[in-house]
């Protein structure tokens, strides 16, 4: 089943030319991405992390200014943008994580704030509110026998942020389904417990939360060189928001739930841009309701449906 | 004769004002089952909380196996080979059964990163190693028909033995047992107490904190008896329930099961 | 010198705003554990509700101030009744994205229909008085006098009246209170319509001054967090010191160091705190 998806999505240029839906599929695999690392601190190990849209932010500026400002290509660039993020991401987690709870959720959130805050006030560094510009695409990549694969048309990118796109799923697939998974999981379940049964939960978290930062700073430098434009408003608090609306609409805690929410809202908003509703509106009516009806998302609903149609899962 | 697993010296806790525990000295000798009894409020769970690492120490020391582990965090403890029990059953309630005796296991292996995302051989190893323990414990405690049920769906008897396996999972020496037959019936009483049994056939020492009397004067080798905070006395069993002074500390109570 | 006093005058100002919002807050986090981050958004409809009503229906400012404070107490019931009642018993987190999701409806909703631009009062209480070199206007006098208002009207609802004193009680233990028969539905009802009204209050009173726009309570909201945090959850005299020194740092910060810098101050100050006591400075384990 996964195996046709994955076929699928390598072969939809092939018959797919249209540019405009090339690149919303693009943007798509962006914010999966972003939400499906996004779901490994909250969904998997339970720790509201609102600071994840900071480190998006982090991960593409940091790249942004590499490549324009030091001259870095972008295979390098993309390494120490995620680099710096992590680095910071372990400074930010060390104090953050201290907390618990509804305080961590604030913590984080002041945290992202401030990020935001800096990146739109230190004009000398990030230009500030007036954005970075002109952020190129990746480089060609040589292959042997005088060929290259360009990143100019629509098509290179999308097939270098499908491939990003499915290592994160690969990567956080295996750490999910692992015994660190499982530890992930206890500190979820109870903090108090898993440390009685001799699991560093402040490692366990940490751990979680590095992951994390690294694949959204990865996003962020892929949405960087492909859009070419960066203004502080990418790791405002919104984008965070919103990240935690895709993986809440999708199911938190589930592998697919991120994406199907990341790949339904973004091609919906995209499709509504130029008309005027108001989205997040709708984000927010849709928001309560999953609370009060159905906590578990689209995956928890089809699994409760799955259930009562009689199929296996827990007696 | 064995030699002392666990001690305890001089050992006081204060919460804000209050001295909960004052001046306590004990020790457990490897391979015995020893409970600490005394009425509601004595500062037994207490005790219990600051061995694993819970509450800090307000002074003295608490040794095992000859090192000073007074104050180190509770996985730390876990680590060194103390495991315990609640006196509110918890349990990892979303997880399966055999998810939570599997994850009691983790402690005992390392599940790196690396190995973790490359499917490394040794990683592979750990988990089927988990899994096996978890599969061992599963028979133990006699859960094998709920080996897929979600652990919250558990009656409260299978809870408690599900919550004494997830600590027999860590490869304890030392298991301490926060009254495990709290509101369980006189037959569920009966497999508890058999199973603890077994447990000390496996040469796991065991301390149990008990409030029923009957039940911490058949199985111990030795008892302590606490009250408000202080050792009152210890020995044998049969010593300590002829004691009058453990008598009065629990008049008014019956001391029926 | 005369920088300073007008600063330390603007940080009074500033700060009896934040006491007021921060003061609902705490009603509504500290003692109904409803992690309500929607409060600033509510903040913010208040703001705009004593705009339309002085605006287009030319009622005079403390009427129209009055009128959004039981608009926003009604509004609240709701709120409480529709949103946050359903999640009692969740955790906080489905409690706290809820809101966020009112937050969404509220400020989207604002922006859809009166624009992102900054609404102007029409110009009232500018008597501007002149005092030791210091330029004061009246709407400042009159935020600060109103809060001082406000607060000792809400001291005595708690301490003199019988409802001040259920809810006391249903504050400490929940449980016993409706063991002794006190309607636990009903208080929580009437303390987050309180909650929310003073939200109103302090909308209302800075709006001639700060303008109404749809994002005026994000920057509200998270000082409010923060002044709760540090004060106490649950505690009214936290709420009111605690708004009362966010104001005059904001305010001297700004006026000395730099104002693009100011909410970071804030936010730095907090997470500091919560470094070192993880639970707020007047939190219990």
């Amino acid at each position: 089943m996964v195996l046709i998806m994955i076929i699928v999505a390598f072969t939809i240029p092939f018959f797919v030319s249209s540019r405009f839906i090339l690149h919303i599929l693009i943007l798509c695999c962006i914010w999966a991405m972003a939400a499906t690392s996004m779901n490994l601190i909250m969904g998997y190990t339970g720790q509201v992390n609102l600071a994840h849209g900071a480190f998006f932010g982090i991960g593409a500026y940091s790249a942004g200014l590499l490549i324009l400002k030091l001259g870095i290509p972008f295979w390098p660039a993309l390494i120490l943008a995620c680099a710096i993020t992590v680095v910071l991401g372990f400074l930010i987690g060390l104090l953050a994580l201290r907390t618990k709870g509804s305080y961590f959720a604030i913590g984080t959130m002041c945290f992202n704030v401030i990020v935001t805050v800096i990146i739109d006030s230190w004009e000398g560094l990030t230009e500030g509110a007036r954005g970075l510009l002109g952020i190129p695409r990746p480089p060609p990549i040589p292959l042997p026998f005088g060929k290259e694969i360009a990143f100019t048309s629509v098509a290179a990118n999308y097939y270098l942020i499908l491939v990003s796109l499915l290592l994160t799923i690969l990567v956080i697939y295996r750490i999910v389904h692992s015994m660190m998974g499982r530890s992930f999981m206890a500190v979820r379940g109870n903090e108090e417990l898993a440390e009685s049964l001799g699991m560093n939960a402040m490692k366990a978290k940490l751990l979680s939360f590095l992951i994390s930062t690294f694949f959204a700073a990865w996003a962020g430098v892929l949405y960087a060189t492909y859009i070419g434009f960066l203004s502080p408003e990418i790791s405002d608090y919104h984008v965070t928001f919103e990240l935690l609306t895709f993986c809440l609409i999708g199911g938190l805690g589930t592998m697919v739930g991120p994406l199907i929410g990341a790949f339904i809202l973004t091609i919906i908003s995209e499709l509504l841009h130029g008309i005027a509703v108001p989205r997040m509106v709708a984000y927010g009516f849709v928001l309560i309701i999953i609370m009060i009806f159905l906590r578990g998302g689209i995956m928890g609903g089809a699994r409760m449906l799955w259930l009562r149609l009689g199929g296996k899962g827990g007696r | 004769m064995s030699g002392k697993l666990l001690e305890v010296q001089g050992f006081c806790k204060d919460f804000g004002g209050l001295r909960a525990i004052d001046d306590l000295h004990f020790y457990i000798r490897e391979g015995e089952i020893f409970s600490i009894i005394g009425p509601n409020g004595s500062g037994k769970t207490t005790l219990f909380n600051v061995i694993s690492g819970y509450h800090a120490a307000t002074k003295g020391r608490v040794t095992f196996q000859s090192e000073d582990i007074t104050n180190l965090k509770p996985f730390t403890i876990a680590q060194k080979g103390i495991a315990r029990t609640f006196q509110l059953t918890v349990v990892f309630a979303r997880e399966t059964v055999l998810d939570n005796l599997m994850v009691g296991h983790r402690l005992r292996i390392r599940a790196g990163l690396w190995g973790t995302i490359f499917g490394s051989h040794g990683t592979r190893e750990e988990e089927k190693r988990c899994r096996e323990r978890a599969e061992e414990i599963l028979e133990f405690v006699e859960l094998v028909p709920q080996k897929n049920i979600q652990a919250g769906n558990l009656t409260q008897e299978a809870q408690k033995r599900l919550s004494i396996g997830m600590a027999l999972a860590t490869d304890p020496k030392l298991l301490l047992l926060d009254e495990p037959t709290g509101g369980v019936n006189l037959k569920e009483i009966r497999s508890l107490i058999s199973l603890i049994e077994r447990i000390r056939e496996k040469k796991i020492t065991i301390c149990i904190i008990e409030h029923k009397m009957k039940v911490a004067m058949e199985m111990p080798d030795r008892v302590m008896v606490l009250n408000y905070g202080r050792k009152i006395t210890e020995g044998l069993p049969g010593q300590v329930s002829q004691d009058q002074r453990v008598i009065e500390a629990y008049l008014g109570k019956s001391h029926a099961a | 010198m005369s920088l300073f006093i007008q600063q330390v005058l603007n940080g009074v100002m500033l700060g009896s705003v934040y006491s007021l919002v921060a003061l609902g807050l705490t009603l509504e986090y500290g003692i109904l554990h409803i992690p309500n981050f929607a409060h600033g958004a509510l903040y913010m409809v208040g703001a705009y509700l004593t705009f339309l009503l002085a605006t287009y229906l030319g009622f005079n400012f403390w009427l129209a101030m009055i009128l959004s404070m039981i608009a926003l107490g009604l509004i609240g019931v709701l709120v409480e009744r529709l949103v946050f009642r359903p999640l009692m018993l969740e955790s906080p987190l489905s409690s706290f994205i809820a809101a966020i999701g009112l937050i969404f409806i509220f400020v989207d909703g604002a922006l859809n229909i009166f624009g992102p631009d900054f609404k102007r009062f029409p110009p009232t209480h500018t008597q501007v008085f002149h005092v030791l070199g210091i330029t004061i206007t009246f709407q400042r006098i009159i935020i600060v006098g109103v809060t001082v208002a406000l607060i000792v009207l809400l001291h005595l609802f708690i301490k003199k009246t019988t409802m001040g004193a259920t809810i006391e009680a249903t504050a400490q233990d929940r449980e016993g209170a409706q063991l002794v028969g006190i309607n636990v539905k009903r208080v929580r009802m009437i303390v987050f319509a309180l909650g929310t009204a003073l939200a109103a209050a302090a909308a209302a009173l800075i709006s001639p001054i700060h303008l109404v726009h749809p994002g005026m309570g994000g920057p509200v909201i998270l000082k409010a967090f923060v002044i709760i945090i540090l004060g106490g959850m649950g505690s009214l005299p936290g709420a009111i010191i605690g708004g009362f020194i966010m104001g005059l740092v904001e305010s001297l910060s700004g006026g000395y160091i730099s104002t693009a810098y100011n909410e970071v101050f804030a936010f730095a100050v907090l997470v500091t705190v919560l470094a070192v006591r993880p639970t707020g400075l007047f939190g219990a384990k």
